[in-house]
């Protein structure tokens, strides 16, 4: 194995390679940061850009762009609160707030640090247990990934904090929205009202967009213009005692976003979210969750880029895309005469050393990049916001047109912009229903596949000691928190009669 | 005490009443499409499910916000706070004025003439490209709303519709519509 | 899948359009003899997702057409509804020459088994690439060992075919199976290929039908069993030529899914001829053979009024085989 990583590095580490690995992540960076393009667009749109290229010296840019772009997303998703991709949804909760606070250039900061230990832990785990972790994922079936939605489902009881009618409420209302349209295996068009352009769903980038973008840029006018946040470049830079904080939460997050990462699907959007929630019922201080907690930043960046990773465990192992950018980086394999399957490893050890080992290298250089970087990005929040709203506008629309080059799309973001604005106003939790519009059709599916397998009984369920087992820890993770308290209650209550007796 | 019913909490209780009604909707209308089809789960079922949860939790909050209001008036920080998803800490008082002196009804206003540009450049894309149509919505978000001088206006925007044009139009390649004017 | 030179003079082509901005717009229209030439960039719709074998003939499709008409043309993915959506959309480009999608056996299922506002007259076909037909595979591990084997336990027991969608290819083949042998397979379903294979490789179904162009990498390395290919005649190419066809194994059944190019519908004569024209150059163009043969596919091409005849006869052998 080690053989193989001297291969990997030796090859990823010529001055071309890094000169391409350099661009794609500066490139990658800027695309992540114009609402709507995710790392799976951008990489999509640039393949043809490294055609002319070494395949090894390909696939290494084509990582650098993955990784900036996610990068770029949480650079949005911090300073103004537009989240690149469904998976950075989360970082928005406490990374905007953090710049609110005048900490920007920190939340920057410890996402680049946190994705970079993920990089590092879900590398060598992929190294070392790729197979193996392959051959676990294929044991999550329809019933399994049932389990999984379930649980992914109930993380939002850990998001709503004291009004947790309304986080389940919106949650719902996620759900419903995604079942507007054709859904695979019926042949129904529900909620479409006879319009053409809804039978396809109503997609959740445009919904993000809107509810984040729009409906912040709305509620800042309604709230009225507060002064440019003035931050003193000390203030920017991560102080010792939040790395030192924000350790385990980046090490717990990098094993949950790996292990939800193997599984195909929506991994990096679950594991963002779990290891939110995780984190929260962890800490000590649950009520600085939300209002700028850094571990409620290190934690999520870390499990979207474990996840990120571990995507590429299918992918290598079984020749099955794990994710939506690993589907085009599949495609991308054929493109250079590559044919992707479970003999990769051994057909083209230098190409899939190299890319393992550039995945490294672009966090490397996101890190480098991005460390000095932080306090200068946070220095846009000194634009008046009165210059900075009509260009977030402008962007955004623009962003939801290229999604599918469709004015629908751009008519989306307007509508769900004004809603996002009503929502905020009245205090209702957006995050729940993102997560709900992106688990809806994967929750669908599951439970229509379920249904198949069992001759409509949900008993089966309850035969596959995989799927009990995340029920238990779903179960727990909704009710756990209230029975320890009620325990603790009574036996103090019991103490106290004691004392009296 | 008596337990007054604040403004805000009686339009958060008419909000959850809309999403319950349209829950309840929903519900109909999946039943329409088919609950549970030869034993096993048809289209309607995933609309039915979650449209009568929503309008469970929904009927839920009416009621929990409308008993706890006073209890709520009193805690209201905390509340606040609670929610995750509310970017302002505490909102201001309605009359405050912001940092260039606009009080809470010019800024509601103005909230609604932004609504307005945006929907009305929508609109125009079709008739005058999606160039034109925004550089109108800059400049005119500029001028009109946030009323600043015209040339600093227009050079703004010019400045952040050539970045957007390079990124995307040249850059990504993406198709633009264009209008009457041919671009 | 993709010519590597072609595309980069695709490339290069649109590159050079997008830096002279607005060049585009002048060289479009002036056709030498007054017929029709493209307005502006052209779009190519795919009704099913990035990735699977839809998308790849339209990406190839695309790309070849770029080359030889030098006008940019834009794909785009307008998945759901087992295609129902994207064709949906399409119908609604009526008249426009500057449209194209690529077709394939779900132009045909979906108006049979579906509410659906069209059927395949709605549309002009310019182009049949070829035929693309399924092979029956198994697990490695599985006790199947042919189709037959296959038959005969669901006589007796369960047998759970993974289907990607209610009018995929694979849903047709099962029911043909059904139909010529009297027994039934339990369905789950599925929503891609690549989900297809994940359930077959998982042990959550026993059988699948696939385009082999889409597995060759796992049947290579022996992770997935092929059992018999639902083909007239066993496939030339040297890593599928070991298997047997079904009527081989005595299931009398052969089906091929169709992959082509379609215009919308009240196109001018002039818009149809210059597509067919620009088909055919791409039929002669090594893009078009490196297509048919990375995606193990047979090359059966035909054009306009030959390609309805086609669509014809299809639609009759569907309606019996779905229609009910």
């Amino acid at each position: 194995m080690w053989e193989n990583l001297m291969l990997g590095f030796s090859t990823a580490l010529t001055v071309e390679n890094l000169l391409w690995c350099f661009v794609g992540v500066l490139v990658g960076t800027v695309i992540g940061l114009m609402p709507g393009l995710g790392s799976t667009t951008g990489v999509a749109i640039l393949i043809p850009l490294t055609l002319g290229m070494e395949p090894v010296t390909a696939l290494i840019m084509l990582a650098g762009i993955y990784y900036g772009a996610q990068y770029g997303g949480t650079i949005t998703s911090v300073l103004i609160s537009t989240p690149g991709e469904a998976a950075s949804v989360v970082t928005t909760l406490d990374g905007y707030q953090m710049a609110r606070n005048g900490r920007a250039g920190a939340a920057l900061a410890i996402a680049a640090i946190g994705s970079f230990i993920a990089a590092i832990i879900s590398l060598a785990l992929l190294m070392a247990l790729a197979p193996p972790f392959a051959q676990f994922a294929l044991n999550f079936g329809p019933v399994e990934n049932l389990a999984i939605m379930i649980l992914g489902l109930i993380t939002v009881v850990s998001f709503a904090g004291g009004s947790m009618r309304k986080g389940l409420m919106m949650a719902a209302a996620g759900l419903l929205i995604s079942t507007v349209g054709v859904a695979s295996g019926f042949s129904d068009a529900r909620f479409t009202f006879g319009n053409v352009n809804l039978l396809g769903g109503i997609p959740f980038v445009e919904v993000m967009i809107g509810l984040f973008a729009l409906g912040e840029v709305l509620h800042q006018i309604r709230v009225g213009a507060a002064a440019p946040i003035k931050a003193r470049f000390k203030d920017m830079v991560i102080s010792r005692k939040e790395l030192t904080k924000s350790g385990p939460s980046i090490i717990r997050g990098s094993f949950i976003g790996f292990l939800l990462g193997c599984l195909p699907g929506a991994g990096s959007t679950l594991a963002s979210f779990m290891s939110y929630g995780i984190e929260k019922r962890l800490s000590k201080n649950k009520e600085n969750f939300g209002k700028g907690a850094i571990e409620g930043v290190a934690s999520p960046e870390s499990a979207n880029n474990a996840a990120a990773n571990a995507n590429f465990v299918p992918t290598l192992a079984l020749g099955i895309p794990g994710g939506g950018t690993t589907a085009v980086l599949l495609g991308a394999f054929t493109i250079y005469g590559l044919q992707p399957g479970p003999l990769l490893f051994e057909q083209q050890p230098t190409l899939v050393w190299g890319l393992l080992v550039s995945f490294f290298i672009g966090n490397v250089m996101l890190l480098v990049l991005n460390l000095p970087l932080a306090p200068v990005f946070a220095q846009m929040l000194r634009i008046p916001y009165a210059y900075l709203y009509p260009i977030i506008v402008l962007t955004s629309l623009i962003g939801a047109y290229s999604v599918s080059n469709n004015m629908f799309s751009v008519w989306l973001v307007v509508i769900f912009g004004i809603i996002g604005f009503f929502m905020k106003e009245l205090d209702l939790p957006i995050a729940p229903l993102v997560l709900g519009l992106v688990l809806g059709p994967l929750f669908e599916k599951s439970l229509v596949q379920t249904s198949a397998l069992g001759q409509g009984n949900f008993g089966i369920l309850f035969q596959s000691p995989i799927a009990v087992s995340i029920l238990i820890f779903a179960l727990l993770l909704a009710v756990g928190p209230t029975i320890i308290g009620g325990i603790r209650r009574s036996q103090r209550n019991k103490s106290k009669g004691l004392t009296h007796v | 005490m008596t337990s007054t019913i604040t403004g805000a909490n009686l339009r958060k209780a008419v909000a959850s009443l809309i999403i319950a009604f349209i829950g309840v909707a929903a519900v109909i209308g999946g039943f329409g499409y088919g609950f549970i089809e030869d034993g096993r789960i048809a289209a309607g079922f995933l609309p039915v499910l979650v449209g009568g949860a929503m309008a469970l939790f929904a009927l839920l909050d009416v009621v929990g916000s409308l008993r706890n209001s006073e209890k709520e008036s009193t805690l209201l920080e905390t509340v606040h706070i609670e929610a995750a998803e509310t970017l302002e800490p505490v909102a201001e008082p309605e009359s405050d004025l912001d940092i260039y002196g606009r009080s809470g009804k010019q800024r509601d206003r103005m909230l609604l003439m932004v609504i307005g540009i945006i929907l009305a450049t929508v609109l125009l894309v079709p008739v005058l490209g999606f160039v034109v149509a925004f550089a109108l919505m800059l400049v005119v978000i500029a001028v009109v709303v946030e009323r600043r001088r015209l040339l600093p206006s227009i050079l703004v925007s010019a400045i952040a519709l050539a970045a957007a044009y390079g990124i995307f139009v040249l850059f990504l390649r993406v198709p633009l519509p264009t209008g009457i004017l041919g671009i | 899948m993709f010519n590597r030179k072609l595309q980069l003079t695709g490339l290069l082509a649109t590159g050079a359009l997008a830096l002279s901005a607005c060049g585009s717009a002048s060289q479009a229209g002036e056709a030498a003899d007054g017929s029709f030439e493209p307005t502006g960039d052209v779009t190519m719709t795919v009704p099913f997702g990035a990735g699977g074998g839809s998308d790849l003939s339209g990406r190839a499709i695309a790309s070849g057409l770029e080359e030889i008409t030098g006008v940019n043309i834009n794909t785009v993915n307008r998945e759901g509804g087992s295609g129902a959506v994207g064709y949906s959309q399409f119908l609604a480009e009526q008249g426009n020459g500057n449209h194209l999608l690529a077709t394939e056996t779900a132009m045909l299922a979906l108006p049979i088994t579906q509410d659906v506002e069209f059927t395949y007259e709605s549309f002009t076909p310019i182009m049949k690439l070829g035929d693309d037909y399924t092979v029956v595979t198994v697990a490695p591990d599985s006790p199947f060992e042919s189709c037959s084997d296959v038959v005969e336990a669901a006589k007796d027991g369960r047998v759970i075919a993974a289907v990607s969608g209610a009018t995929s290819l694979d849903e047709i083949v099962f029911t043909l199976i059904e139909q010529e042998t009297g027994v039934e397979f339990d369905r789950v379903p599925f929503e891609s290929g690549s989900e297809v294979v994940t359930g077959l490789l998982g042990g959550q179904v026993d059988v699948i039908s696939v385009n082999p162009g889409e597995v060759l990498g796992q049947l290579e390395a022996g992770s997935l069993k092929p059992l018999c290919a639902v083909a007239e005649e066993r496939y030339e190419y040297e890593a599928l030529a070991d298997i047997p066809t079904a009527a081989e194994q005595g299931i009398d059944v052969a089906f091929a899914q169709f992959r082509g190019l379609i215009a919308p519908g009240g196109i001018s004569e002039e818009a149809k001829q210059y597509w067919i024209d620009a088909a055919k150059e791409f039929e002669k163009s090594e893009a078009y053979t490196t297509y048919i043969e990375e995606n193990l596919m047979q090359a059966n091409a035909s054009y306009g009024d030959d390609f309805v005849t086609y669509l014809e006869g299809n639609n009759a052998d569907l309606t019996a085989v779905l229609g009910e």
